[in-house]
């Protein structure tokens, strides 16, 4: 490993500094005024490194709510890391058993966006890949920890603040959009999340209407048949 | 640090380790079966549709469809800035710019 090896994933992971460490300074900020001494925030941020969960995790923490309701929850926003992980799979090489771990325990949103378009390149390796990740987190636990420290400082109003992470869910949202079934799709979620928030507002809305939205998606395209040009 | 805060942080890390780890080891050997292929790909758009919708339209748990309600308006702005440029920083940075100029417009006494 020299530097030149490092140089690369580094540059490359530079445009997710621009978002993380913003967004990782309202967090750490957020996490503290919940309860998490500036320890704990970086401990957080390197071992769980999941922006959307970190948020909801400070906000119902910061609402009382229980143990088991958070971790459910964070299982719930991240379960799309399965499908991150899955698709990833398919570009690796690597057979030693930790070091996929290792690459895999820096899958992101912004990670998972980068890498699978780097994959393309023929020089980008696993080794790189995983780099990137790390570089990555790093940017997050910053953000977090100056967040922690200085953020009462910063005098960053919440609902400002709470419009950031609105506004990140959007261009996620928006970087999903591929095809035309795509936007049926934010529809049907859309009026599934309104159905069931409407009635019922525990942390097992969000399980409840998920599971309806996918159940609704799925049947329409076996309708129409396109599960099936999907799968080819 | 307090016990809670800890099973907190270990318990967040057990089910965010588990699904990033899984298929990557899983399907380094075998092949993913075709339902789950399938269900699975619905998911990202289903849950962040989910999260944006109960954080946008509902205020004080109820359904807010007003101007009174500020993040309305800034996040439809927020959607098209982030359709046509495809940036998370460029996204963010006109979305709150847009948030705060909104509600400083509504906080304002009327002009006539």
């Amino acid at each position: 490993m020299t530097y030149k090896n490092l140089k690369k994933p580094f540059i490359i992971s530079l445009p997710i500094a621009l978002g993380y460490i913003p967004l990782g300074i309202v967090c750490g900020m957020l996490l503290n005024n919940a309860g998490l001494n500036p320890y704990s925030v970086v401990a957080m941020s390197f071992l769980v490194f999941a922006g959307s969960s970190q948020f909801v995790a400070a906000s119902m923490l910061a609402h009382g709510a229980t143990l088991i309701a958070i971790v459910v929850t964070t299982f719930i926003i991240n379960l799309r890391q399965l499908i991150y992980s899955s698709s990833l799979a398919n570009h690796l090489t690597e057979k030693n058993p930790l070091k996929i771990i290792a690459f895999s325990q820096f899958i992101t949103d912004e990670t998972f966006a980068i890498n699978s378009r780097q994959y393309n390149d023929a020089s980008w390796s696993d080794t790189d890949a995983t780099l990137l990740g790390l570089f990555s987190n790093l940017h997050w636990v910053i953000g977090n920890l100056i967040g922690a420290l200085f953020g009462k400082y910063l005098g960053i109003p919440t609902g400002v603040a709470g419009f950031a992470l609105t506004a990140m869910f959007i261009a996620l949202l928006a970087l999903q959009i591929r095809q035309k079934s795509d936007v049926r799709l934010c529809v049907i979620g859309a009026f599934s999340a309104i159905a069931v928030y409407s009635f019922n507002q525990s942390g097992f809305s969000i399980i409840i209407s998920t599971a309806i939205s996918v159940l609704i998606a799925a049947f329409i395209d076996n309708l129409t048949g396109k599960a099936e040009v999907d799968d080819e | 640090m307090n016990n809670r805060i800890v099973l907190v942080i270990i318990g967040m890390f057990v089910v965010t380790f588990i699904p990033r780890i899984l298929p990557t080891l899983l399907f380094s050997k075998y092949e993913m079966p075709k339902w789950l292929r399938r269900g699975i790909k619905y998911v990202p758009i289903s849950v962040f549709s989910y999260l944006i919708m109960t954080d946008v339209l509902f205020v004080e748990q109820k359904i807010a469809l007003s101007f009174a309600n500020v993040k309305l308006l800034p996040a439809l702005a927020t959607l098209i800035v982030a359709i046509k440029s495809k940036s998370i920083g460029i996204t963010i940075l006109v979305g709150v710019l847009g948030y705060i100029l909104y509600q400083y417009g509504m906080t304002m006494p009327p002009l006539l």
